[in-house]
């Protein structure tokens, strides 16, 4: 038996869902890093991590959701080690083009990914969660297991903090 | 604005990945903006999955000897998964922000890389190829590396001071234990340390770190729950192996700490102990507040 099976997917596991969603993860990665290097070391890392214990996956009832939590972390990871600080107010070329879901403020997404570099892990949960994946309070709340109003009082924290990052454009949403 | 008629991004994008969402799907159905922005991830996705693969992915079985010393533990128990996402590296490196495997990378980036961050990357092959050598770099050379940095953690002697002040794990709380998470606190104060298994007095300015030991591989929680329902998380749901892990953070009180109880175990087992106050299945220790020193 293959020494990942217990707690991890085994590697053709991972193959299957790095073809149907690496794409996906890929993308993530470059919002959360504005890097397409580092995006590409994340995906890598998130990929040994669910190799080494990623079982849970099989059963998830949001596959990509699961994904994304993975991909989250291992670009978390990589933002701590990180001591360069992105561009402020400045469009990567990693973004540059990227389809935004309609449900987002394309701005808010570029700030939080520029926020992000000063959160801890819970803040960067929250701020991914809320801006980046556009789930409203209640979700957050439930998937995070904080209370509604808690996660209210952050989420407006973390809107004023991001934007500081926003860039110098008089003609940006408020 | 119509931005709350619209799906999430996050249920858009597991609608473009194949995955059932039929609320999402209803919406498209009828929402040019979201079935655009469907389409695009789509494309994408395709284009993703026709491209040379990197070399990694053909090196996975490789990889997954490379890492078996961790994954063999223990059988786990097939007790319902938790649907949240494994840590990367999150093993047996305590109190240390610096003992992940991306941190002691010992590759430099060279200006390939940054050349191949420039061009596409399902069309570059030259970046494959950059790419493919750092992989190589990665299995054969950090993985050894943060296996032999963990064993040197793991192993150090009780009370020798870690990178930030505080012990690393101690030899007793490295056994292999059978049971629930057994949980104990080192507390700093005015720079001196104590480890607490029981109940803790804190005061004002007192520094608090976690030390979760655990028998088996799986998501765990821990923080600072206060009668008054406040929560300070210590260590954010993370999956560990069997072993001696210590929280991501430190606790500093302010100075008018709240008494409650110091939480670790599994995610959902936490959330319900915040609602709830049941604090079953959890490891805990009481937190008394002293008056300041």
């Amino acid at each position: 038996m293959p020494p990942s099976v217990a707690t991890g997917l085994s590697p053709d596991e991972v193959r299957a869902l790095y073809t149907r969603y690496g794409a996906f993860l890929l993308r993530r990665a470059r919002v959360l890093l504005r890097d397409a290097s580092l995006a590409d070391d994340a995906l890598q890392n998130a990929c040994v991590a669910l190799l080494r214990g990623g079982a849970a996956f099989r059963e998830a009832k949001e596959p990509l959701a699961y994904l994304y939590r993975s991909i989250d972390h291992a670009a978390f990871d990589i933002l701590r080690s990180r001591k360069r600080k992105p561009l402020e107010g400045h469009e990567p070329e990693e973004l540059a083009g990227l389809a935004i879901a309609p449900s987002l403020d394309p701005l808010m997404l570029l700030a939080t990914s520029a926020l992000l570099h000063e959160l801890d892990d819970e803040g960067r949960a929250l701020a991914v969660m809320a801006f980046v994946d556009g789930l409203d309070q209640g979700e957050i709340a439930t998937r995070l297991g904080l209370s509604r109003l808690t996660v209210n009082k952050r989420v407006q924290g973390l809107r004023e903090r991001a934007r500081a990052h926003l860039p110098q454009n008089p003609g940006a949403p408020p | 604005m119509s931005e709350p008629e619209h799906p999430s991004a996050l249920a858009l994008d597991s609608l473009a990945a194949g995955d059932p969402v039929p609320e999402a799907r209803a919406h498209v159905d009828t929402c040019a903006a979201c079935t655009e922005y469907v389409e695009t991830l789509r494309a994408e996705a395709a284009a993703f999955a026709n491209a040379p693969a990197p070399a990694f992915l053909a090196n996975l079985e490789s990889l997954a000897v490379e890492i078996e010393p961790n994954a063999k533990t223990e059988e786990t128990s097939p007790e319902a998964p938790r649907p949240e996402a494994p840590r990367a590296e999150e093993t047996s490196a305590p109190y240390s922000d610096e003992i992940r495997v991306e941190e002691i990378r010992v590759e430099p980036r060279g200006p390939a890389n940054d050349v191949g961050a420039e061009a596409s990357r399902v069309s570059s092959i030259a970046d494959a190829r950059a790419k493919r050598a750092r992989v190589f770099n990665f299995v054969y050379a950090v993985i050894p590396l943060a296996l032999v940095a963990a064993a040197f953690f793991v192993l150090r002697p009780s009370g020798t001071p870690g990178p930030d002040g505080f012990p690393t794990a101690s030899t007793e709380a490295t056994m292999r234990l059978k049971g629930p998470p057994v949980l104990a606190v080192v507390r700093e104060r005015q720079g001196n340390q104590e480890r607490f298994t029981s109940a803790i007095a804190v005061a004002p300015d007192d520094r608090l770190r976690l030390e979760l030991t655990v028998d088996r591989e799986g998501m765990y929680e821990a923080g600072l729950l206060g009668e008054d329902g406040s929560w300070l998380m210590l260590l954010s749901p993370t999956m560990l192996t069997p072993g001696a892990h210590f929280s991501e953070k430190a606790a500093h009180l302010d100075d008018t700490p709240t008494p409650g109880w110091l939480l670790a175990g599994p995610p959902e087992d936490v959330a319900r102990a915040r609602a709830t106050r049941d604090f079953s299945g959890l490891a805990i220790l009481a937190v008394k507040v002293a008056p300041s020193p």
